[in-house]
């Protein structure tokens, strides 16, 4: 297999170098570097959003989820997902016409611009960097272990998390946004194809679909139906990770700048669609290797797991392709987040472009190395690591919904609240105070605190101000 | 005039459609606890309602594109 796979990743490797050159500007600026030139059509958009929402979350974690907690996965991710796409139609062209006015560069000059308070740009710079570094670092930590349980002696840990996080700076440091565009069009495309596959050979594993739930119901019947085996799935859960699911679109810069640099709004209509249905394409297989995972290796670790599944019980060719579906699948997107983290701080920044870029250049090598080493110390629960951060930066949904609503500043009101209510989130997942109070969790009654300060906030201000129109 | 207010319509009935059906999901007609019948084609209730559901929100964000107030307009206008 060794053979196979080092010639498919030299292939992949020089794809993804000619991408990278192609897109290669001489002169970069922030539209062209940062945004692409804001002219994305909705089949690269599809790719794009997809490669960049679509992780090792859901190549590693979701299979994963669906062997420990069972059916009630499906509702977690792929049912939000869909509601999140409905949710991209319905508000993104208000999104796209407040960046369009505001001359975007990230949401955090956006919001600094919006309530005309520097503050509010820091929050949601301070809220993305925070919540999206132990994304960034999952990603990496996740394959960075399965690459070393399969591969013991070729590097340590951080010697595979070192080699991804090299490969992604040099790619996007030189090509910009559009070199990742591209580079996330072939990587979707791997990832799906690899993970169709891998899902029909778990599924003929069993013959059919009614024979594998049969399986799975005499292995352990509290799979088929919620909260599964562990209780993870209470409502309140699937609810609280619903509105944090949600809300990624418009909170998570690296997915709203997608909402943003699309052509035109039928284009990011399409895209839409389109990323629904790939949602529902690509989580569908997760669930029968799952499944599959359920039955044959119900006890056996996460990287173990994973390795059984996608290499041992897997022909050379297809195992070789699905590793390289999995570096592709963790780069997407690590270089997706941490371009976007960049993309922030130079909306933040004033001053003449090519030197702001620079900062910028250099701001984004050091949340690389930062999410480097952050993912040597995390933890592996790679699906509730990443829930933890879209509850974190969905924290920031009413703020940024103010902003773009309301036609003028309502003052710092909101960029308080969500200030406060993201330090009690830290401080609750550090163990510092209590995750849940009156049996709600902790992270819905801030969402419901900060949405409720939204709404008496525009409700004060809607005979002064109008409600934005687009 | 009559097309356009058809179409604001029909847009509000997506809405509503969509709205309600997020909201049913966290009910117990798709997630009853403990429950795996009736099965379709071998699969666990839960399960294939929410697929079924998911797929339902998809085709609905299809209607919605064309019906959404803005639909035809450019980005400019």
């Amino acid at each position: 297999m060794i053979q196979t796979l080092i010639i498919i990743a030299a292939i992949y490797l020089a794809s993804l170098v000619i991408l990278s050159l192609l897109t290669r500007q001489k002169e970069k600026s922030t539209s062209n570097y940062l945004l692409a030139g804001s002219k994305v059509g909705s089949v690269l958009g599809m790719f794009t959003f997809a490669a960049t929402l679509f992780s090792t979350f859901t190549l590693i974690g979701m299979p994963d989820f669906f062997r420990t907690h069972g059916v009630g996965s499906w509702i977690f991710l792929a049912f939000s997902d869909t509601a999140m796409v409905f949710l991209i139609v319905w508000l993104g062209l208000y999104v796209r016409k407040k960046a369009r006015v505001n001359n975007f560069k990230g949401m955090s000059g956006l919001m600094a611009q919006c309530f005309q308070s520097k503050f509010a740009g820091y929050v949601t710079f301070i809220g993305a960097f925070i919540f999206l570094t132990p994304y960034v670092s999952i990603q990496i930590r996740g394959i960075a272990i399965f690459l070393h349980a399969t591969f013991p002696e070729a590097l340590p840990v951080w010697g595979w998390a070192s080699l991804m996080i090299l490969v992604m700076l040099l790619y996007s440091e030189t090509g910009g946004l559009k070199a990742i565009i591209y580079s996330d069009m072939l990587q979707g495309i791997l990832l799906l194809i690899v993970i169709c596959v891998i899902g029909y050979n778990c599924l003929s594993y069993f013959g059919n679909m009614e024979a594998m739930f049969e399986q799975v119901e005499k292995t352990r019947s509290e799979l088929l139906s919620v909260p599964g085996p562990q209780g993870l799935f209470t409502p309140q859960f699937l609810f609280a990770s619903f509105l944090a699911i949600i809300m990624i679109p418009f909170t998570q810069p690296q997915v709203a700048t997608r909402i943003i640099i699309m052509k035109d709004n039928n284009s990011l209509f399409r895209m839409a669609i389109g990323v629904g249905f790939f949602a529902i394409v690509i989580i569908l297989p997760t669930m029968l290797i799952g499944m599959y995972g359920a039955v044959k290796y119900p006890d056996l670790s996460t990287a173990d797991f994973i390795s059984k599944v996608i290499i041992d019980d897997q022909t050379q060719s297809i195992a070789a392709f699905a590793i390289i579906g999995l570096i592709a699948a963790a780069i997407s997107t690590s270089d997706s987040q941490i371009f976007a983290l960049g993309g922030e701080l130079r909306s933040l920044l004033d001053g003449e472009d090519k030197q702001m870029l620079k900062i910028t250049r250099i701001g984004i090598v050091f949340f690389a190395l930062v999410a480097l080493v952050f993912s040597l110390i995390s933890s592996d629960q790679l699906v509730l690591l990443a829930r933890t951060s879209f509850a974190g930066t969905a924290l920031m949904a009413p703020m940024i919904f103010t902003g773009i609503f309301l036609t003028n500043h309502t003052g710092k009101v909101m960029p308080y609240a969500t200030a406060l209510s993201m330090f009690i989130f830290i401080l609750s997942l550090l163990g510092v105070i209590p995750s849940f109070y009156f049996g709600i969790r902790l992270d819905l009654l801030l969402f419901i605190f900060v949405s409720a300060t939204g709404i008496i906030n525009a409700l004060l201000n809607k005979e002064k101000e109008p409600v934005y129109q687009v | 005039m009559k097309m356009k207010n058809n179409k604001q319509l029909y847009w509000r009935i997506c809405q509503v459609t969509a709205v309600m059906l997020m909201v049913t999901t966290f009910t117990t007609v798709v997630i009853p606890p403990g429950t795996f019948a009736p099965s379709i084609l071998g699969m666990p209730y839960t399960l294939w309602l929410g697929i079924l559901v998911s797929i339902i929100l998809v085709i609905l964000t299809y209607f919605a594109t064309r019906f959404h107030p803005d639909s035809q307009k450019t980005d400019s206008e």
